[in-house]
């Protein structure tokens, strides 16, 4: 028995791909397809894109089993990865990378993860001043350091 | 004599102190990076790729080479232990090798794969040195036309060989076409798909891209599974195989190098259908059938050994007609590229140290590698024991550093995280990701070859066919068609039967 959720994310699953192509087909052909002699910048992104239309129809039309469901507890843990990553993301640019790789560790052991205190604390520091003797002291890779500038680092 | 003094030549390469060095770093870190669950090769390559543009070309490449079939041996640690392998190719490693852990015996089964690893690897290595040279005198008579035919019958090949859906497969490479597309014209400069956004007008990041659907992407997926890991406490005591051991795996073992050889230099061959097709050989001459999936030893040595094999072959493709076969060789291709080297016909003329230098690096990184496998097993254990929650942590903390330093560009961050989110979905919808990565690293060379052997014959679409060379490849890619839909409408009719 196909549940509410599977059919729904089957046909999503099938259905953005075509949009995708369908509105990749009509920007290509606004961009100019040329000829063929003398092909314009839209005739190959064209040609792709009929590529992804034909072949999300089909799939759209031989629907496999292939999919794992969403509606989970588990998928509530990947979608706060993904919020977590984007916090992290939005610390880099405003304090700079470390203070917020420091952070992040916590928020992903203590938070997400269940880890204790002391094992969060410890990898956070480890794992954070290693990451700059590494990147920053080693490799010379230039990081944004953000806070960590005034301290002469 | 030419062989002979190009190995020479990349001996000298390969053995200066520095390279040496950059072998030993990428194996070790590609073993350690393999061994990680839910790891393989791909997210290696795409989490240390960023980390390589520093170094000098040979050295880059040497590095990423070792990186990549580091993380080939790497992967049948977590097979074997923890039954939970880190790609595709190592599904099969855990058949039986995860029998022979339970039996006490993951010693015997992880050093007897070291050693069939360096095997098939040595002669694939082998092979390359002799069969790579003639290959690319005879493709420097291709064209554009040959270019596109051949690009074509890759990506057409790697979408439906060791796929789980064609269909979706092709899909997802129409839209990694699409992707490639992004940023300027290559001919008259117009912005293609940029929406006013100037951070695209160069394109989107190969990088990028590869480490949001292979890094971001796992970890997100991974962090799902929590319940369903099994961190099993292997304890792996004698890593000696036994004299039975060694008989049984000896032609197993030499199978493997051979099968894996010539199925690494198919596009889309690699390591997944050479190690299933070794394992179906192996029980198919076995005397004892039954054994296999209870701990049959050769059914770990022969896969594990074409697996190997079959990535160092993958090499010729890359290094001879500039079209990578698999979607790794597609990111050291990528990674060629950045350097401002151009894989091809041409590039044992025009960057010989490079050809020959990755050659014979391979041979002292093969070796590199049984001796820190065999000894160094107790140390990959422990890694794989490593907590899972940590391990992704320190993960994503790399990939951020990585892919901020590729353009020190925050834009570049939030294109790997909207691909790690891209790369989870189709995880959980049965999409792949490799096709993608594939046809954005394939995209530009086949629309310049389309465009230009469209110019070259005046706009005559046929030219493709008639010319001999073209036409042979279009010809090849019919046959495949023919036998292709043959063979799923035979299996559709037995399984209505």
């Amino acid at each position: 028995m196909v549940s509410k959720e599977e059919t729904i994310v089957r046909y999503l699953s099938a259905t953005i791909p075509l949009l995708i192509g369908a509105v990749s087909l009509i920007y290509s052909y606004s961009l100019g397809l040329g000829n063929v002699s003398d092909p314009g910048p839209g005739m190959w992104p064209f040609l792709a894109s009929v590529g992804v239309i034909v072949s999300s129809i089909i799939v759209t039309i031989t629907m496999s089993e292939d999919y794992e469901s969403f509606a989970t507890k588990n998928t509530l843990h990947g979608g706060l990865s993904i919020l977590a990553i984007t916090l992290y993301i939005l610390l880099i640019i405003l304090i700079g990378f470390f203070i917020s790789s420091f952070l992040f560790f916590i928020l992903w052991l203590k938070f997400m993860n269940g880890d204790t205190w002391v094992t969060s604390l410890t990898v956070a520091v480890v794992g954070t001043a290693s990451a700059y003797v590494l990147f920053v002291v080693l490799l010379g890779v230039r990081v944004p350091i953000g806070v960590l500038e005034y301290l002469g680092l | 004599m030419e062989i002979l003094s190009g190995l020479a030549q990349g001996f000298d390469v390969a053995l200066n102190p520095w390279n040496v060095l950059y072998v030993l770093i990428g194996v070790f870190l590609g073993t350690v990076i393999g061994a990680l669950p839910g790891f393989g090769p791909a997210p290696a390559i795409a989490l240390l790729l960023p980390f390589s543009f520093s170094l000098p070309p040979e050295g880059a490449i040497i590095m990423l080479a070792g990186i990549y079939y580091g993380a080939m041996y790497g992967g049948r640690v977590p097979a074997i232990l923890l039954r939970l392998p880190g790609d595709a190719a190592h599904v099969v490693t855990t058949i039986d090798g995860y029998p022979l852990a339970q039996q006490g015996r993951a010693g015997a089964a992880l050093s007897i794969t070291a050693i069939g690893s360096f095997i098939g690897g040595t002669v694939a290595i082998i092979g390359l040195t002799l069969f790579a040279p003639l290959l690319a005198g005879f493709a420097t008579r291709f064209g554009p036309h040959e270019f596109f035919a051949l690009t074509l019958a890759g990506l057409l090949l790697i979408t439906s060989l060791g796929t789980k859906s064609v269909w979706r497969s092709l899909t997802v490479a129409g839209i990694g076409l699409l992707l490639a597309t992004v940023g300027q014209d290559p001919i008259i400069g117009v912005p293609r798909f940029t929406f006013g956004v100037t951070d695209l007008l160069s394109g989107l990041d190969l990088v990028a891209i590869a480490i949001g659907l292979f890094g971001i992407g796992e970890i997100i997926y991974n962090s799902e599974q929590q319940d369903e890991a099994n961190w099993g406490t292997s304890q792996v005591s004698s890593i000696w195989p036994s004299g039975e051991d060694w008989a049984r795996s000896r032609p197993a073992i030499a199978r493997g190098s051979f099968i894996g050889f010539i199925l690494g230099l198919l596009p889309g061959g690699g390591g997944v259908i050479s190690s299933l097709t070794s394992y179906g050989i192996e029980k198919r001459v076995a005397r004892e059938p039954e054994r296999f999936g209870q701990g049959a030893i050769e059914g770990v040595a022969g896969p594990d050994t074409a697996d190997n094999s079959s990535s160092m072959s993958a090499f010729i493709p890359l290094l001879t007609l500039g079209i990578p076969p698999n979607v790794i060789m597609a990111l050291i291709f990528g990674a060629l590229l950045i350097q401002g080297i151009t894989p091809g016909p041409l590039l044992i003329q025009s960057n010989p140290e490079i050809f020959w230098g990755v050659i014979a690096s391979m041979y002292i990184g093969n070796i590199i590698l049984v001796l820190l496998n065999v000894p160094l097993i107790g140390l990959f254990v422990k890694i794989v024991q490593i907590p899972r929650s940590i391990l992704s942590a320190g993960i994503v903390v790399l990939i951020m550093v990585g892919v901020y330093s590729l353009n020190n560009s925050m834009f570049d961050l939030w294109v790997a995280l909207a691909f790690g989110v891209i790369g989870y979905v189709m995880k959980k919808t049965g999409f792949e990701p490799g096709p993608l990565v594939l046809a954005f690293v394939l995209g530009p060379i086949m629309e310049a070859a389309f465009r230009r052997s469209m110019v070259i014959s005046n706009g005559d679409l046929t030219s493709l066919l008639t010319r001999p060379l073209s036409g042979t490849i279009f010809a090849l890619i019919a046959i495949f068609i023919v036998v292709y839909v043959a063979r799923v409408l035979f299996a559709q009719r037995e399984v209505q039967n």
